[in-house]
Protein backbone atom coordinates (compact mmCIF):
# COMPACT_ATOMS: atom_id res chain seq x y z
CA UNK A 1 0.00 0.00 0.00
CA UNK A 2 1.18 3.29 -0.56
CA UNK A 3 2.33 5.40 2.18
CA UNK A 4 3.42 9.15 2.14
CA UNK A 5 6.67 9.65 3.22
CA UNK A 6 6.83 11.33 6.47
CA UNK A 7 10.45 13.51 7.05
CA UNK A 8 9.30 14.54 10.13
CA UNK A 9 8.96 12.15 13.74
CA UNK A 10 5.57 13.81 13.93
CA UNK A 11 3.72 10.61 16.07
CA UNK A 12 6.55 10.63 18.39
CA UNK A 13 5.51 14.11 19.84
CA UNK A 14 3.32 13.99 23.01
CA UNK A 15 0.80 17.02 22.35
CA UNK A 16 -0.04 15.17 18.72
CA UNK A 17 -0.32 11.65 20.24
CA UNK A 18 -3.00 13.01 22.44
CA UNK A 19 -5.29 14.46 19.30
CA UNK A 20 -7.06 10.48 18.60
CA UNK A 21 -8.29 11.00 22.40
CA UNK A 22 -9.30 14.47 22.20
CA UNK A 23 -11.03 14.07 18.61
CA UNK A 24 -12.60 11.25 20.15
CA UNK A 25 -14.10 12.77 22.83
CA UNK A 26 -15.25 15.53 20.65
CA UNK A 27 -17.23 13.55 18.14
CA UNK A 28 -18.96 11.40 21.20
CA UNK A 29 -20.27 14.80 22.77
CA UNK A 30 -21.10 16.07 19.05
CA UNK A 31 -22.67 12.75 17.98
CA UNK A 32 -24.76 13.14 21.21
CA UNK A 33 -25.46 16.61 21.07
CA UNK A 34 -26.68 16.23 17.58
CA UNK A 35 -28.61 12.94 18.03
CA UNK A 36 -30.57 14.72 21.17
CA UNK A 37 -31.25 17.44 18.84
CA UNK A 38 -32.62 15.40 15.91
CA UNK A 39 -34.49 13.21 18.01
CA UNK A 40 -36.27 16.31 20.06
CA UNK A 41 -36.73 17.89 16.77
CA UNK A 42 -38.11 14.49 15.29
CA UNK A 43 -40.46 13.67 17.86
CA UNK A 44 -41.76 17.43 18.29
CA UNK A 45 -42.50 17.16 14.72
CA UNK A 46 -44.18 14.26 15.41
CA UNK A 47 -46.56 15.75 18.02
CA UNK A 48 -47.32 18.58 16.04
CA UNK A 49 -48.54 16.64 13.18
CA UNK A 50 -50.75 15.01 15.60
CA UNK A 51 -52.59 18.27 15.92
CA UNK A 52 -52.30 19.66 13.26
CA UNK A 53 -55.97 19.72 11.87
CA UNK A 54 -57.83 18.71 14.93
CA UNK A 55 -59.73 20.69 17.82
CA UNK A 56 -60.80 18.90 21.04
CA UNK A 57 -64.24 19.99 22.45
CA UNK A 58 -64.78 19.09 26.26
CA UNK A 59 -67.36 18.84 28.17
CA UNK A 60 -66.98 18.61 32.07
CA UNK A 61 -69.43 16.11 33.98
CA UNK A 62 -71.22 18.47 36.59
CA UNK A 63 -72.16 17.11 39.99
CA UNK A 64 -75.44 15.52 40.04
CA UNK A 65 -75.88 15.38 36.38
CA UNK A 66 -77.38 12.40 34.59
CA UNK A 67 -75.56 10.26 32.04
CA UNK A 68 -78.50 11.07 29.90
CA UNK A 69 -78.38 14.98 30.17
CA UNK A 70 -74.29 14.69 29.77
CA UNK A 71 -75.01 12.50 26.52
CA UNK A 72 -77.69 15.00 25.07
CA UNK A 73 -74.66 17.57 25.23
CA UNK A 74 -72.65 15.44 23.40
CA UNK A 75 -74.90 15.42 20.35
CA UNK A 76 -75.29 19.11 20.45
CA UNK A 77 -71.29 19.65 20.82
CA UNK A 78 -71.26 17.07 17.91
CA UNK A 79 -74.24 19.11 16.10
CA UNK A 80 -72.38 22.56 16.71
CA UNK A 81 -69.56 20.96 15.40
CA UNK A 82 -70.45 19.47 12.42
CA UNK A 83 -72.44 22.72 11.32
CA UNK A 84 -69.28 24.47 11.26
CA UNK A 85 -67.48 25.40 8.03
CA UNK A 86 -64.58 23.55 7.68
CA UNK A 87 -65.25 21.04 9.83
CA UNK A 88 -64.96 17.41 8.32
CA UNK A 89 -65.77 14.87 11.31
CA UNK A 90 -66.50 15.28 14.92
CA UNK A 91 -66.64 11.83 16.81
CA UNK A 92 -66.66 11.43 21.01
CA UNK A 93 -64.52 9.23 22.71
CA UNK A 94 -66.55 6.45 24.60
CA UNK A 95 -66.03 7.05 28.49
CA UNK A 96 -64.05 4.26 28.68
CA UNK A 97 -61.49 5.41 26.01
CA UNK A 98 -61.91 8.73 28.52
CA UNK A 99 -60.80 6.77 30.90
CA UNK A 100 -57.73 4.91 29.56
CA UNK A 101 -55.98 7.88 28.81
CA UNK A 102 -56.37 8.67 32.80
CA UNK A 103 -54.81 5.15 33.79
CA UNK A 104 -51.16 6.38 33.65
CA UNK A 105 -51.59 9.25 36.58
CA UNK A 106 -54.49 7.30 38.24
CA UNK A 107 -54.32 3.71 37.93
CA UNK A 108 -56.46 1.02 36.96
CA UNK A 109 -58.72 1.38 40.10
CA UNK A 110 -62.43 0.93 40.74
CA UNK A 111 -61.81 5.11 41.91
CA UNK A 112 -61.97 5.70 38.56
CA UNK A 113 -65.11 4.17 37.64
CA UNK A 114 -66.67 6.84 40.18
CA UNK A 115 -65.03 9.73 39.11
CA UNK A 116 -66.84 12.61 36.95
CA UNK A 117 -65.46 12.44 34.06
CA UNK A 118 -65.65 14.50 31.41
CA UNK A 119 -66.45 13.89 27.85
CA UNK A 120 -64.12 14.58 25.01
CA UNK A 121 -65.11 14.84 21.38
CA UNK A 122 -62.56 14.88 18.19
CA UNK A 123 -62.99 17.32 16.09
CA UNK A 124 -61.21 16.42 12.44
CA UNK A 125 -60.83 19.54 10.06
CA UNK A 126 -61.24 19.31 6.05
CA UNK A 127 -57.60 19.44 4.46
CA UNK A 128 -58.34 23.12 2.72
CA UNK A 129 -61.18 24.43 5.24
CA UNK A 130 -60.83 27.19 7.00
CA UNK A 131 -62.15 27.46 10.61
CA UNK A 132 -63.26 30.06 12.51
CA UNK A 133 -62.60 29.14 15.55
CA UNK A 134 -64.04 32.24 17.65
CA UNK A 135 -67.12 31.86 16.05
CA UNK A 136 -67.15 28.21 16.80
CA UNK A 137 -66.07 28.30 20.42
CA UNK A 138 -69.06 31.31 20.42
CA UNK A 139 -71.44 29.01 19.27
CA UNK A 140 -70.45 25.91 21.32
CA UNK A 141 -70.20 28.06 24.61
CA UNK A 142 -73.73 29.50 23.85
CA UNK A 143 -75.39 25.87 22.93
CA UNK A 144 -73.55 24.19 26.12
CA UNK A 145 -72.35 26.52 29.46
CA UNK A 146 -69.27 24.79 30.66
CA UNK A 147 -68.43 23.38 27.26
CA UNK A 148 -64.39 24.33 25.87
CA UNK A 149 -62.83 24.40 22.73
CA UNK A 150 -59.19 23.69 22.53
CA UNK A 151 -57.19 24.26 19.26
CA UNK A 152 -53.84 23.33 20.72
CA UNK A 153 -52.35 26.98 19.81
CA UNK A 154 -50.36 27.42 23.65
CA UNK A 155 -49.46 23.50 23.37
CA UNK A 156 -47.70 24.11 19.98
CA UNK A 157 -46.41 27.50 20.74
CA UNK A 158 -44.65 26.34 23.86
CA UNK A 159 -43.26 23.66 21.88
CA UNK A 160 -41.71 25.59 19.12
CA UNK A 161 -40.69 27.85 21.59
CA UNK A 162 -38.70 24.82 23.22
CA UNK A 163 -38.01 23.25 20.55
CA UNK A 164 -35.85 26.35 19.07
CA UNK A 165 -34.15 26.56 22.72
CA UNK A 166 -32.95 23.21 22.28
CA UNK A 167 -32.01 24.06 18.52
CA UNK A 168 -29.63 26.56 19.95
CA UNK A 169 -28.70 25.06 22.99
CA UNK A 170 -27.38 22.07 20.58
CA UNK A 171 -25.72 25.26 18.19
CA UNK A 172 -23.60 26.34 20.71
CA UNK A 173 -22.76 23.03 22.29
CA UNK A 174 -21.04 21.75 19.04
CA UNK A 175 -19.61 25.36 18.43
CA UNK A 176 -17.97 25.15 21.52
CA UNK A 177 -16.95 21.40 20.83
CA UNK A 178 -15.80 22.97 17.48
CA UNK A 179 -13.76 25.65 18.92
CA UNK A 180 -12.17 23.17 21.47
CA UNK A 181 -11.20 20.64 18.91
CA UNK A 182 -9.41 23.40 16.59
CA UNK A 183 -7.75 25.86 20.05
CA UNK A 184 -6.20 21.81 20.77
CA UNK A 185 -5.44 20.96 17.29
CA UNK A 186 -3.99 24.57 17.00
CA UNK A 187 -1.34 23.92 20.20
CA UNK A 188 -0.45 20.56 19.16
CA UNK A 189 0.75 21.76 15.65
CA UNK A 190 2.41 25.02 17.40
CA UNK A 191 4.41 22.22 19.79
CA UNK A 192 5.16 19.87 17.12
CA UNK A 193 6.15 22.72 14.80
CA UNK A 194 8.65 23.78 17.70
CA UNK A 195 9.98 20.58 18.66
CA UNK A 196 10.91 19.66 14.68
CA UNK A 197 11.86 23.68 14.16
CA UNK A 198 15.22 22.45 12.86
CA UNK A 199 14.31 19.62 10.61
CA UNK A 200 12.22 22.30 9.04
CA UNK A 201 14.02 24.49 8.29
CA UNK A 202 16.74 22.04 7.11
CA UNK A 203 13.33 21.02 4.57
CA UNK A 204 13.54 24.42 3.95
CA UNK A 205 16.93 24.73 3.03
CA UNK A 206 16.40 22.14 0.84
CA UNK A 207 14.00 23.86 -1.22
CA UNK A 208 10.72 22.59 0.58
CA UNK A 209 7.80 25.11 -0.94
CA UNK A 210 5.41 25.75 2.78
CA UNK A 211 2.60 22.93 1.36
CA UNK A 212 5.28 20.35 1.29
CA UNK A 213 6.07 20.74 5.15
CA UNK A 214 2.44 21.65 5.99
CA UNK A 215 1.73 18.29 4.13
CA UNK A 216 3.19 16.25 6.34
CA UNK A 217 1.68 17.84 9.38
CA UNK A 218 -2.04 17.90 7.65
CA UNK A 219 -1.68 14.02 6.81
CA UNK A 220 -0.37 13.08 9.86
CA UNK A 221 -3.54 15.10 11.44
CA UNK A 222 -6.27 13.28 9.18
CA UNK A 223 -4.96 10.38 9.69
CA UNK A 224 -5.48 10.75 13.93
CA UNK A 225 -8.00 12.63 13.09
CA UNK A 226 -9.74 9.99 11.54
CA UNK A 227 -8.81 7.32 14.06
CA UNK A 228 -10.32 9.29 17.08
CA UNK A 229 -13.24 11.03 15.11
CA UNK A 230 -14.29 7.07 14.44
CA UNK A 231 -13.49 5.38 18.05
CA UNK A 232 -15.39 8.55 18.91
CA UNK A 233 -18.78 8.12 16.31
CA UNK A 234 -18.80 4.13 16.68
CA UNK A 235 -18.85 4.81 20.98
CA UNK A 236 -21.07 7.45 20.62
CA UNK A 237 -23.71 5.56 18.07
CA UNK A 238 -23.08 2.62 20.26
CA UNK A 239 -24.68 4.51 23.08
CA UNK A 240 -27.62 5.59 20.99
CA UNK A 241 -28.37 2.24 20.31
CA UNK A 242 -28.38 1.39 23.68
CA UNK A 243 -30.35 3.92 25.03
CA UNK A 244 -32.95 2.92 21.87
CA UNK A 245 -33.03 -0.51 22.83
CA UNK A 246 -33.80 0.51 26.38
CA UNK A 247 -36.22 2.67 25.65
CA UNK A 248 -38.27 0.31 23.82
CA UNK A 249 -38.36 -1.83 26.31
CA UNK A 250 -39.67 0.95 28.49
CA UNK A 251 -43.18 -0.12 26.93
CA UNK A 252 -44.62 2.86 28.70
CA UNK A 253 -47.42 5.47 27.47
CA UNK A 254 -46.03 8.05 29.20
CA UNK A 255 -42.02 8.02 27.60
CA UNK A 256 -42.20 8.68 24.26
CA UNK A 257 -40.56 5.96 21.34
CA UNK A 258 -36.60 6.35 21.09
CA UNK A 259 -37.13 5.97 17.71
CA UNK A 260 -34.24 7.37 15.20
CA UNK A 261 -35.00 7.84 11.26
CA UNK A 262 -32.98 6.62 8.80
CA UNK A 263 -31.96 9.28 7.95
CA UNK A 264 -30.46 10.15 11.01
CA UNK A 265 -28.04 7.88 10.89
CA UNK A 266 -25.99 9.07 7.91
CA UNK A 267 -25.88 12.62 9.49
CA UNK A 268 -24.07 11.20 12.64
CA UNK A 269 -21.70 8.92 10.32
CA UNK A 270 -20.57 12.29 8.82
CA UNK A 271 -19.60 13.77 12.36
CA UNK A 272 -15.82 11.86 12.61
CA UNK A 273 -15.61 12.91 8.83
CA UNK A 274 -16.37 16.68 9.38
CA UNK A 275 -14.05 16.72 12.48
CA UNK A 276 -10.97 14.81 10.63
CA UNK A 277 -11.73 17.75 8.00
CA UNK A 278 -11.76 20.57 10.24
CA UNK A 279 -8.55 19.15 12.11
CA UNK A 280 -6.60 18.80 8.75
CA UNK A 281 -7.46 21.95 7.54
CA UNK A 282 -6.92 23.91 11.27
CA UNK A 283 -3.45 21.86 10.88
CA UNK A 284 -2.68 23.05 7.56
CA UNK A 285 -3.75 26.72 8.46
CA UNK A 286 -1.45 26.21 11.53
CA UNK A 287 1.28 25.52 9.92
CA UNK A 288 1.44 27.90 6.91
CA UNK A 289 0.55 30.42 9.02
CA UNK A 290 3.80 29.98 10.96
CA UNK A 291 5.94 29.16 8.14
CA UNK A 292 5.04 32.58 6.46
CA UNK A 293 7.20 34.18 9.26
CA UNK A 294 10.82 32.03 8.14
CA UNK A 295 12.52 33.32 5.34
CA UNK B 1 25.33 41.35 7.91
CA UNK B 2 24.86 40.97 11.83
CA UNK B 3 22.88 38.79 14.12
CA UNK B 4 20.27 40.46 16.01
CA UNK B 5 21.76 43.65 17.50
CA UNK B 6 25.30 42.12 17.80
CA UNK B 7 28.45 43.40 15.76
CA UNK B 8 28.84 43.73 12.00
CA UNK B 9 30.50 40.15 11.16
CA UNK B 10 30.37 40.89 7.43
CA UNK B 11 31.14 44.83 5.93
CA UNK B 12 31.83 45.37 2.33
CA UNK B 13 31.86 42.21 1.25
CA UNK B 14 31.94 41.90 -2.56
CA UNK B 15 32.42 39.73 -4.91
CA UNK B 16 30.97 37.70 -7.86
CA UNK B 17 31.16 34.17 -8.58
CA UNK B 18 31.46 32.92 -12.35
CA UNK B 19 29.49 29.97 -13.28
CA UNK B 20 31.03 26.37 -12.88
CA UNK B 21 34.42 28.02 -10.82
CA UNK B 22 36.18 26.25 -8.04
CA UNK B 23 36.50 28.60 -4.87
CA UNK B 24 38.23 27.82 -1.16
CA UNK B 25 36.33 29.95 1.04
CA UNK B 26 39.49 30.39 3.60
CA UNK B 27 39.93 32.43 6.97
CA UNK B 28 40.83 32.59 10.70
CA UNK B 29 38.11 31.41 12.94
CA UNK B 30 35.22 33.88 13.15
CA UNK B 31 36.03 35.61 10.45
CA UNK B 32 32.68 35.42 8.93
CA UNK B 33 32.64 31.61 6.62
CA UNK B 34 29.69 30.18 8.21
CA UNK B 35 27.85 33.71 7.90
CA UNK B 36 28.75 34.85 3.89
CA UNK B 37 27.49 30.97 3.12
CA UNK B 38 24.42 31.38 4.95
CA UNK B 39 23.77 34.67 3.11
CA UNK B 40 24.52 32.35 -0.08
CA UNK B 41 22.20 29.18 0.80
CA UNK B 42 19.63 32.07 1.99
CA UNK B 43 19.34 30.98 5.62
CA UNK B 44 19.96 34.66 6.45
CA UNK B 45 18.43 38.37 4.82
CA UNK B 46 21.79 40.73 5.04
CA UNK B 47 21.00 43.88 7.28
CA UNK B 48 22.40 46.08 3.90
CA UNK B 49 23.74 45.48 0.68
CA UNK B 50 22.56 43.34 -2.21
CA UNK B 51 23.03 39.19 -2.50
CA UNK B 52 22.25 38.29 -6.48
CA UNK B 53 22.25 34.58 -6.97
CA UNK B 54 21.92 33.18 -10.29
CA UNK B 55 20.84 36.56 -11.83
CA UNK B 56 18.00 37.38 -9.56
CA UNK B 57 18.29 40.04 -6.54
CA UNK B 58 17.02 37.49 -3.90
CA UNK B 59 15.65 40.14 -1.36
CA UNK B 60 13.27 40.75 -4.48
CA UNK B 61 11.85 37.03 -5.11
CA UNK B 62 8.73 35.26 -4.26
CA UNK B 63 8.59 32.97 -1.69
CA UNK B 64 7.83 30.13 -3.97
CA UNK B 65 10.83 31.30 -5.99
CA UNK B 66 13.04 31.59 -3.12
CA UNK B 67 12.00 27.70 -2.63
CA UNK B 68 13.33 26.68 -6.15
CA UNK B 69 16.09 28.54 -6.25
CA UNK B 70 17.35 26.74 -2.87
CA UNK B 71 17.17 23.39 -5.05
CA UNK B 72 19.55 24.64 -7.20
CA UNK B 73 21.72 25.28 -4.17
CA UNK B 74 23.45 21.98 -2.59
CA UNK B 75 24.59 22.82 1.11
CA UNK B 76 27.19 20.96 3.49
CA UNK B 77 26.96 21.96 6.86
CA UNK B 78 29.49 21.98 9.56
CA UNK B 79 27.55 19.97 11.99
CA UNK B 80 25.84 17.72 9.32
CA UNK B 81 21.77 19.03 10.08
CA UNK B 82 21.16 15.27 9.46
CA UNK B 83 17.26 13.97 10.23
CA UNK B 84 17.91 11.20 12.64
CA UNK B 85 14.29 9.68 12.10
CA UNK B 86 15.14 9.04 8.71
CA UNK B 87 17.57 6.02 7.82
CA UNK B 88 20.71 7.28 5.97
CA UNK B 89 18.94 6.34 2.78
CA UNK B 90 16.32 8.73 3.17
CA UNK B 91 18.13 11.59 4.04
CA UNK B 92 20.24 11.45 0.85
CA UNK B 93 16.92 11.04 -0.95
CA UNK B 94 15.39 14.12 0.29
CA UNK B 95 16.23 16.41 -2.03
CA UNK B 96 15.15 14.30 -5.12
CA UNK B 97 11.57 13.56 -3.08
CA UNK B 98 11.26 17.02 -2.20
CA UNK B 99 11.64 17.88 -6.22
CA UNK B 100 9.18 15.67 -7.09
CA UNK B 101 11.52 13.35 -8.51
CA UNK B 102 10.45 9.26 -9.17
CA UNK B 103 10.77 6.40 -6.49
CA UNK B 104 12.67 4.46 -9.10
CA UNK B 105 15.19 7.27 -9.83
CA UNK B 106 15.48 8.04 -6.47
CA UNK B 107 16.78 4.44 -5.19
CA UNK B 108 19.30 4.29 -8.45
CA UNK B 109 20.80 7.37 -7.67
CA UNK B 110 20.68 7.34 -3.99
CA UNK B 111 22.11 3.73 -3.89
CA UNK B 112 24.54 4.68 -6.53
CA UNK B 113 25.92 8.02 -4.95
CA UNK B 114 25.54 5.93 -1.30
CA UNK B 115 28.71 3.53 -2.44
CA UNK B 116 30.30 5.52 -4.01
CA UNK B 117 30.79 6.95 -1.01
CA UNK B 118 31.21 4.10 0.60
CA UNK B 119 28.28 3.90 2.71
CA UNK B 120 26.24 1.17 1.36
CA UNK B 121 26.43 -1.04 3.93
CA UNK B 122 24.45 1.29 5.71
CA UNK B 123 21.75 2.71 3.84
CA UNK B 124 18.77 1.79 6.47
CA UNK B 125 20.93 2.87 9.09
CA UNK B 126 19.88 5.89 11.44
CA UNK B 127 22.88 8.80 11.03
CA UNK B 128 22.89 8.93 14.99
CA UNK B 129 24.37 5.58 15.03
CA UNK B 130 27.17 6.11 12.55
CA UNK B 131 30.57 7.72 13.24
CA UNK B 132 31.24 11.45 12.59
CA UNK B 133 33.10 11.02 9.46
CA UNK B 134 30.19 8.59 8.21
CA UNK B 135 27.77 10.91 8.55
CA UNK B 136 29.66 13.97 6.86
CA UNK B 137 29.81 11.56 3.88
CA UNK B 138 26.16 11.28 4.01
CA UNK B 139 26.00 14.84 4.47
CA UNK B 140 27.94 15.61 1.35
CA UNK B 141 25.83 12.92 -0.35
CA UNK B 142 23.00 14.65 0.57
CA UNK B 143 24.01 18.03 -1.08
CA UNK B 144 25.12 16.47 -4.34
CA UNK B 145 22.13 14.23 -5.25
CA UNK B 146 20.58 16.60 -7.06
CA UNK B 147 23.51 18.02 -8.84
CA UNK B 148 23.20 21.56 -7.81
CA UNK B 149 24.22 24.54 -9.58
CA UNK B 150 25.84 26.02 -6.59
CA UNK B 151 27.57 23.74 -3.93
CA UNK B 152 28.14 25.41 -0.53
CA UNK B 153 30.78 23.21 1.49
CA UNK B 154 31.12 24.65 5.07
CA UNK B 155 34.55 22.68 6.18
CA UNK B 156 33.32 19.20 4.16
CA UNK B 157 36.43 17.34 5.42
CA UNK B 158 37.02 18.20 9.04
CA UNK B 159 35.87 14.90 10.43
CA UNK B 160 37.58 12.63 7.76
CA UNK B 161 40.89 11.51 7.43
CA UNK B 162 43.12 12.49 3.93
CA UNK B 163 42.42 9.62 2.05
CA UNK B 164 38.57 10.50 2.36
CA UNK B 165 39.26 14.56 2.03
CA UNK B 166 40.96 13.71 -1.27
CA UNK B 167 38.48 11.57 -2.38
CA UNK B 168 35.88 13.97 -1.65
CA UNK B 169 37.73 16.77 -3.22
CA UNK B 170 37.71 15.19 -6.14
CA UNK B 171 33.81 14.67 -6.41
CA UNK B 172 33.56 18.10 -5.60
CA UNK B 173 35.62 18.46 -8.72
CA UNK B 174 34.00 15.91 -10.84
CA UNK B 175 30.72 17.95 -9.68
CA UNK B 176 32.50 21.40 -10.90
CA UNK B 177 33.88 20.01 -14.37
CA UNK B 178 29.76 19.34 -14.64
CA UNK B 179 28.86 22.89 -14.58
CA UNK B 180 28.45 23.18 -10.39
CA UNK B 181 30.10 26.20 -9.24
CA UNK B 182 31.58 25.20 -5.77
CA UNK B 183 32.61 27.24 -3.13
CA UNK B 184 34.06 24.94 0.07
CA UNK B 185 34.86 26.72 3.40
CA UNK B 186 38.19 24.83 5.01
CA UNK B 187 40.94 25.54 7.01
CA UNK B 188 42.91 22.47 5.80
CA UNK B 189 45.49 24.16 4.34
CA UNK B 190 47.54 21.05 2.44
CA UNK B 191 43.93 20.62 0.83
CA UNK B 192 44.10 24.06 -0.38
CA UNK B 193 47.51 23.79 -1.48
CA UNK B 194 46.78 20.54 -3.01
CA UNK B 195 43.78 21.55 -5.39
CA UNK B 196 44.96 24.62 -7.21
CA UNK B 197 41.77 26.93 -7.02
CA UNK B 198 41.18 30.40 -6.48
CA UNK B 199 40.35 31.52 -2.59
CA UNK B 200 37.97 33.80 -1.00
CA UNK B 201 39.66 35.16 1.91
CA UNK B 202 37.89 36.87 4.77
CA UNK B 203 39.50 38.72 7.62
CA UNK B 204 38.21 40.73 10.21
CA UNK B 205 34.53 41.09 8.20
CA UNK B 206 36.13 42.25 5.03
CA UNK B 207 36.98 39.59 2.10
CA UNK B 208 40.12 39.51 0.00
CA UNK B 209 40.47 37.62 -3.63
CA UNK B 210 43.34 35.07 -3.98
CA UNK B 211 44.32 33.92 -7.68
CA UNK B 212 45.56 30.63 -7.90
CA UNK B 213 49.20 30.90 -8.51
CA UNK B 214 49.16 35.21 -8.26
Amino acid sequence: MFRPHRDLPLTHDPAIRILPWIVGLMVYLATMTLAGALLVSGLAAQWSAGLTGTLTIHIAAVEDQSPEALETEVKTAIRVALKTPGVATAQALPPDAVAALLVPWLGDGAALAELPLPRIIDVRLAETGEVDIAGFRRRLEAAIPGAGLDDHQLWRDRLVTFLRAVEAVAVVMVTLIGVTTVTVVVFATRSGLSVHGDAIEILHLIGAHDDYIAGQFQSQALGLGLKGGIAGSVAGIGTLIGLAFAATNLDSELFPLFLFQPWHWPVLATVPLVAAFIVRQTARRTVLRALSRML
Amino acid sequence: MRYGAGPEILRDVTFALPPASFHFLTGPSGAGKSSLLRLMYLAHRPNRGVVTLFDRDVATIQRQERSEMRRKIGVIYQDFRLLDNLSVFDNVALPLRIAGGRENQIRTHVSELLSWVGLDDCLEDSPATLSGGEQQRVAIARAVIGRPSLLLADEPTGNVDDAIAVRLLYLFEELNRTGTTVVIATHNEALVERFKHDQLHLDQGGIEFRRYGA
